[in-house]
Formats: C-alpha cells, structure tokens, sequence
C-alpha cells in the first residue's frame, strides 16, 4: 500500500514537474514580441537588422496569408488583458485604428517619425505609417483583349471566369472593401461584388495566390497588392501590374501601421523597435526590397492617386464589409 | 486486504485520470457548454443549403482520399502482413514516414511537383486552376498519399492476426483472394473511417487555394469571424461586426464549434464503423507474427508495386522539394536559420510525449475503463476544436501563466494523441498479459506490485514507444499548432504556414526539409522500441528467465 502511494506519488510529482519546466516565466529581459502583418521574408530581414544594431532579441509571429492581419489583430484584441504582444506591425491602417479605439494601442509618436506626413499617422499618436503599397490590377500576358484602367474592368463580361480576388478575410482586401463601403457606399459596393460573382470572380486564399495564378496564366486579371505583384514577377511571373482608377477616384494606398501594445512589459525595448520601424532608412530597405512601392515622407499624392479616406469611417465598417462581402463571394448573400 | 489492494490501485490510475482530465474531459466540456452558453451561435447548427453543400464537399473530398489511400495501402498491407525478410521489416519502418512530416509540408512537395512539370498536361487543358478539379485533385492526391500509411498498416495488422487454417482451406478451395477479401472487410471499413476522419481534420493542405471545407470554415470563423452564415448574429451588420467593437473571441469559439457540429456528427458515426471494423481484425488477442505457411507469402508483383508506391509517396514529394531549392542544400546553414524554432519544437514534443507517457505507465498499472474513449474522444473533436477549446479555457488572468507557455501545446498534444500511450497501456491488458497478471495475483501478489514487479519492467518498450510516436507526431502536428501560436516557446509550424501560400520558397524548403530529417528520430526509436517490446513479450509467454525472476519478485 505505502510502496503504492509512493510510486503514485512520484508519477503525479513527474506530471506536475513538467508543467513548471514548459512554463513562461516571462520573456527574457532582451526580448519583445512582434505580432506582425507584414510578409515574412521581407519583415524578417528589418527585424534582422534591428537585432543586430541592438542586440535585442525580437519574436515575431505573422499571420496566415488567407487571414492576413486579421488573425493577429483578434488575437490581440482576446490577450487586451494580459497582452503577450509588445508591439504591433500591421499591413495597413483600419484593423490599427480598430484596435486604438479597442484600447488595445498605446500612444507613442516614434522620434523618427516627425518627417512623415500627418495623414500617415493617428492624430493620437496610436499607430504611425510607413511604406506604401497600393491595391492594384494584376494583368496576365498577353493581356486582355482591352485596355485595364480600373477595378470596374473585372466586371466586365469579356473577362467571364478569368478574374481572381483574395477573399476579403485577408487584411489588405478586407482593408480595400471597407474603404470602398466608405467611399462608395454599401449598395454601390455591395452591386458591385456581385457584379462579380456573376462575372465568374474566384475567391483565392490570399493576394499572393492572385498575383500567382495571374503570373501563372490561370487568370487574366487579378486584384491584389502591388508587393505581390512585384513578387510574382521577381519570381517569374508573366504579369504586369496596373494601378486602377488614376484618372477617377484613385486607388487604396496603405501604408503598414506600427503601434505600442498596451500592457507592455518591456516598454523601452518595444519603443526603441518602433523608433527602428518608423525610421527612414528602414521604410527605404522595403521599398529596395520591394515590399512598399511608395515613401510616406514623398506623399502617395506625387506618385499615385490615392482614394481620399477616413480611416475611422472605415474601421467602423471593416468587419461588417468583410463579412458581407465573403459572402456575396461565396454565394450566400 | 482486497480494498487495501483497491485503494493502492487506484492511486497507481491517479496521474492517468489527471492528464485525461486535464487533455481530454476539460476541453470537451467546454465545447458543450459553449454552445449552450452562446445561443446565438445555434444558427450554425442549422441545416441550410450552404451547409449541406459545405458538409456534402467536405465528405467528398476526404472520402474520396480515402478510398485512394485504401487502395494504395492493400497492396503495402500484405507485404506488411505476408511478407518476409528485410523487405518487410524495413517497410514497417518506411510506411509511416510520410504520416510524420507535417501535412503542408508534404502537400508542398506535391505542389512543387504540379509546378514543375505542369506544362506537360497543359496541353490537355489541364491548368492546376486554384478550386478547379485539377487543384481538388492536386489536394485529395496529396492527403491520399500522406495518409496511406494508416490502412496499410492495419490491413497488415489484420493479416498477421488472421487464423491461417482459415486461409490454408481456402488456398485448397482455390478461393484464397475471396476468402481474404471477405476476412479484410472489416480492416478495410476502419481504414475507409480513419482516413476519412484523419483527412477532415486537415485544413493546411485545402486552404492555401482558397478550397472551402469544414476545416476551413472552422479556422476562418475562429479567426476572423468572417464565414459564418449570414443568419448568425455575429456575423449580421450593425450587430458586433458593426461598430468599432469586433466580435469577440468567446462568441468567434462558439460559432466555430458550432459550424464544426454536423461534421462532428458523422464523425462519431464514422468512428463507430472504424471501432467495428478494427474490432474484425482478430478472432483472437495473441499476436502471431511469423506463423504462416509459405503458401500464403505475399506475391513478388505485390511487393514490386508495394515498393514503386513507396517511392512514389514518399520520394517523388521530398525530391520534389529538394529540386525545387534555388540555394545549395546546406543542412548546417538550414540549422542555423530555423534551429531555435525546430529545439522549440522538440522541447514541446519530448513534454507532451512524457505527459501521455506518465498516462499509459499508470494505465498499464490499473486500466480505467472509458480512459481510451475519452481520449480518442478528443483526438476525434481534431486540434482545431481542441486548440480553440484550450485558448478559451486557458486564456484568461488567473491561468495565464500557462496560456503563455508550453502548457497549452503541450495539453493540445496531449490530447489529441495522448490516445496512442493509452492503446499502449491498454495492449498490456490483452490475453498474455491478463494471463501473467493472473499468475501474480495467485502469488499474492497486489494490482500495484503486479504492475511494478511484472508489467511494467516487460512492457517498458512498448509504452515507451506509445510516448514517441506522441512526441513525433507533436512535432509536426499543423491544425491546433496553428492555431496555438506557441510563444514560449516558438515552433515551426506556424511560420510554414504563413510561407505555404508561396508558389515556390526555399525558406518553406529548407524548414519542411529539416523537419522531416528531425521527425525521422523518435519515429525510429519508437520502431525499435515495439520491436523489443514484442520480442520481451514473446520470451515472457514461453517462461524466460526474466519473466519468472519477475514473477518470483512479484
């Protein structure tokens, strides 16, 4: 009986000795943690970089491409209270604005960042922007038997079951038709996805599937983001990229969004890497690496037309226009 | 005495009942009681035309992959089960190693494959077009061929614990194949199961091209909240998705369950043919490896097409990946890069391995009946639902500590294969144990001293290797380590899972590649392990010197 109670004893303590021993005990000192919307292969290099000018250790989880941003702005919003995040790197401006108004950022205006122009940047201070990709038009060559000027180009019926989107629960696509409820309008919009759906659209896991399967030859236009495009390209794409409505209302513009998660526990180390981030030499490593197009500090305005929006007005309508329109795509509503 | 006995027994079980509890009962209750605390989510479980059609593509995808991989695992299943000498031998090694790379890596390796040499079939207009039957095809061949290993090895279980005489006659009768046939129905009715439930759970292979399954679904709604029925009030404008404030994680976990409820539904049914068919494999306990007449030896044809499936399966998809590197292949470069989350990944896999081994050491000690259906329970639900249920539980103030930590991979691991400890703990309560165990009890001997003295120094093997093919499978477990994003430490998966969507990566490469030569370890040591535990088995039923020294001590 007793030898029994021992043996049981030292199972029960060897089970229980393995919870402490896979236990965080809080990360090291040196080291934050990154939730980040950024693709990897470009991002992991700034972080690279700015562990080898510090010497501070960074972990950095990224989303899925099919959930892009999305996934990790949920995430953040469910860990609110008690944030493993130090600090946050999105892909574009609506889900930080949502998650500043959430209470989830802090304010923090990056010493780096006084050059870049106030309309990239929250008046409050909770997420700053760099490095400017656009949405644009994805043409396969040979091209269409017309000439691409604008997104409304995808409805039209000679491109029946050629054309491709990334399902709108990917950040940049779900940033895109939100702006288009705000600029549009929700009817206008939501006509228009099923403009769409009728013209044969599919619904691809992500905009580097797009920009993929365009290069590929699979479809003849697709509307992705112009890193994927060049991406595509650099790897052997057959594609060529262009920048929709430059002669109307223009394009959605979108700079990645850098914030200080509240709750931090290790505030100086998460503001030296956001002074990094905002800085101009980085927003210039990922324009050379082709991940930003554009400079915030030239203003989108000197190279592109930018669509004029509220990037509050947006966010309120982000998950409703997410939603809404997935399943249009889908063929549920 | 007796309830002295009993009482000792029980606390041998305690650690059992502790890692069930905490893997297996607690994540399945909450998955009840989420439903039910979350009314607005019982739309999902309406049955709508979207989610007929949902649940009606998801079924015919995966039965689909496995009727392919019943197809190709016959032929390996007799060679596993009537085949001899070094052939045979290593196959029970090779098989399962395509089932132990992670599946978006394996799935990679085909589409590489696809990209390489699709300009082949571009000419009968087959275009490899995201969601179109090629693709489809692209992603059942791909789960086919991953899981193939699963009814090959029970049909060569089955075959090796066939009653021979049965054969021998039918040989005589010139009905061999039939009667064959007639006895593997049942080996085959588990595999169609098993493969079925094994190919739902996936959602890393489909997703990448925008396929939509339940699987899917279950991750999109999690995550985003985004492809619930429009009906659902979640989802509905001006609800929670209208203003500033999202919808919130609790409400995003429920309506995942919910979508996942008519699949789980014919889970349970497909888990119950599964158990019917596994249960048809024997007439009898006693494993009899080695007893056939020659008569019956597999065919040399057999073997042949036994060793083109397993370079088609396992080589065509790994040289695929190494064709497809742009850089040189330097393993010790590709350890410098993804080393830190490949340890991390290792670390998670050797706790939850040691975990599900502390269960199946006490369950060997005193079996608790319904421990392994509980278990298989929460491997059935799949890691999505097991990682949801585990962030709900665990994210919260007071049990943050282990929400940020390896705890929660951990228990996830644990949970969804912690059952193959316990089959393991549960194989030294089968006919040759019960009878050595019946022995010791007549020498006086107690529940506790039995498992000490007799079954614990024999069976070591066998559940050691049941703790390993836990920890393997751990390491490149995709859907609740997606999911869990595992912190503290950070492991691999999740970052292969933000490349798979690349037509072609060398980082996903070189990181799939090094993964699959990681796994390769406890793999083989749990091969080995079975080996000996079987061969110590053997010498204890004809009366070695070890067992009765056992014996005596008990």
């Amino acid at each position: 009986m007793m030898r029994g109670l021992k043996i049981s004893l030292i199972l029960l303590t060897l089970c229980l000795a393995i919870i402490p021993a896979g236990c965080n005990h809080g990360p090291e000192p040196e080291e934050i943690i990154v939730y980040c919307g950024v693709d990897e292969p470009y991002a992991s290099k700034v972080f690279a970089e700015f562990e080898k000018q510090s010497g501070i250790h960074v972990a950095v989880q990224y989303d899925i491409e099919s959930s892009k941003s999305v996934g990790l702005a949920g995430k953040l919003e469910a860990e609110s209270a008690h944030p493993r995040a130090d600090v946050w790197w999105g892909s574009e401006a609506f889900l930080s604005t949502r998650l500043a108004s959430e209470n989830i950022l802090e304010p923090y205006s990056p010493t780096t960042g006084a050059d870049i122009p106030p309309e990239f940047k929250d008046p409050q201070g909770y997420w700053t922007g760099i490095g400017l990709r656009a949405r644009v038009l994805a043409v396969s060559n040979p091209p269409p038997p017309f000439q691409i000027t604008g997104i409304e180009d995808l409805a039209d019926p000679r491109l029946k079951n050629k054309i491709c989107i990334s399902r709108p629960t990917a950040g940049a696509t779900g940033a895109h038709v939100a702006a288009l409820y705000v600029f549009w309008g929700r009817d206008k919009t939501i006509a228009f996805f099923h403009k769409l759906h009728d013209n044969g659209i599919a619904a691809l896991g992500g905009n580097a599937e797009v920009a993929d399967q365009v290069g590929n030859g699979v479809y003849s236009l697709g509307l992705t983001d112009s890193d994927d495009v060049s991406n595509s390209a650099a790897n052997g794409g057959k594609l060529s990229m262009v920048v929709p409505d430059q002669s109307t209302f223009g394009t959605l513009a979108m700079p990645t969004t850098i914030g200080l998660v509240r709750g931090t526990r290790h505030e100086q180390a998460a503001k030296k890497l956001i002074d990094f981030l905002a800085s101009k030499p980085v927003e210039q490593m990922l324009i050379d690496m082709k991940y930003a197009r554009w400079s915030v500090r030239g203003g989108a305005g000197q190279e592109i037309k930018a669509m004029k929006i509220d990037y509050r007005e947006a966010a309120k309508v982000y998950a409703q226009a997410q939603r809404e329109t997935t399943a249009i795509l889908d063929g549920r509503m | 005495m007796s309830s002295k006995k009993d009482r000792s027994s029980i606390l041998v079980a305690l650690p059992a009942v502790f890692v069930l509890t905490l893997c297996s009962v607690l994540p399945l209750c909450w998955m009840c009681w989420t439903v039910a605390a979350n009314p607005q989510v019982r739309a999902e479980l309406s049955f709508s035309a979207f989610r007929f059609e949902l649940l009606g593509r998801t079924l015919l995808y995966n039965g689909t992959v496995a009727i392919i991989a019943t197809a190709m695992g016959l032929p390996a299943g007799y060679v596993l089960g009537r085949g001899r000498g070094m052939v045979a031998r290593l196959l029970w090694v090779l098989l399962p190693a395509a089932l132990l790379l992670p599946s978006l890596s394996y799935a990679y390796g085909w589409a590489q494959f696809v990209r390489m040499y699709r300009h082949l079939v571009l000419p009968w207009g087959i275009t490899f077009r995201p969601n179109g039957a090629a693709d489809i095809l692209r992603c059942i061949w791909s789960l086919a061929a991953w899981l193939w290993a699963v009814p090959a090895g029970l049909i060569g279980l089955a075959l090796r614990r066939m009653d021979t005489n049965v054969q021998q006659q039918a040989v005589l009768d010139g009905a061999l194949h039939w009667v064959t046939f007639r006895q593997l129905l049942g080996p085959i009715i588990a595999s169609l199961a098993i493969v079925t439930i094994l190919a739902t759970q996936e959602f890393a292979v489909y997703e990448p091209t925008g396929i939509s399954v339940v699987a899917t679904e279950v991750r999109m709604v999690f995550d985003t909240g985004a492809m619930s029925s429009p009906d659902n009030l979640i989802t509905q404008s001006g609800a929670l998705g209208g203003g500033f404030a999202s919808s919130d994680q609790p409400e995003r976990a429920a309506a995942a369950v919910a979508t996942a409820a008519p699949l789980l539904a014919v889970t349970i049914l497909l888990a119950i043919a599964a158990a019917w068919g596994a249960g048809q494999t024997s007439g009898s306990e006693t494993v009899a490896t080695g007893d056939w007449p020659p008569v019956l030896d597999v065919s040399k044809v057999t073997v042949a097409i036994t060793i083109a499936l397993l370079l088609l399966n396992i080589g065509v998809p790994v040289l695929s990946l190494i064709r497809s590197l742009y850089v040189p292949l330097s393993p010790l470069t590709m350890w410098r890069e993804f080393g830190p989350k490949v340890q991390g990944a290792i670390l998670v896999a050797v706790e939850a391995s040691a975990f599900a081994l502390v269960a199946g050491f006490s369950l060997a000690g005193r079996w608790i009946r319904g421990s392994l259906a509980l278990a298989g329970a929460s491997f059935l639900i799949g890691g999505q639902l097991l990682a949801i249920a585990l962030i709900r539980i665990w994210n919260r103030p007071g049990l943050y500590w282990g929400y940020d930590s390896s705890i929660v991979p951990l228990i996830a691991y644990a949970g969804r294969f912690g059952w193959l400890a316990l089959a393991a703990g549960r194989a030294t309560w089968t006919r040759p144990w019960r009878e050595m165990r019946d022995v010791a009890s007549a020498d006086g001997a107690s529940a506790f001293q039995t498992a000490f003295w007799v079954i614990w120094p024999l069976a070591w093997p066998t559940l050691l290797a049941g703790g390993l093919v836990v920890g393997a499978l751990s390491m490149t477990e995709v859907p609740a380590t997606v999911l869990l994003m595992p912190e503290h430490p950070q492991v691999l998966t999740p970052t292969l899972m933000t490349w798979v969507h690349m037509v072609r990566y060398d980082a996903m490469i070189e990181a799939s590649l090094i993964m699959m030569a990681t796994v390769i370890v406890p793999a083989l040591l749990a091969v080995i392990l079975t080996g000996i535990g079987l061969r110590a088995l053997k010498a204890a039923m004809v009366g070695s010197p070890t067992a009765q020294t056992a014996s005596q001590r008990a």
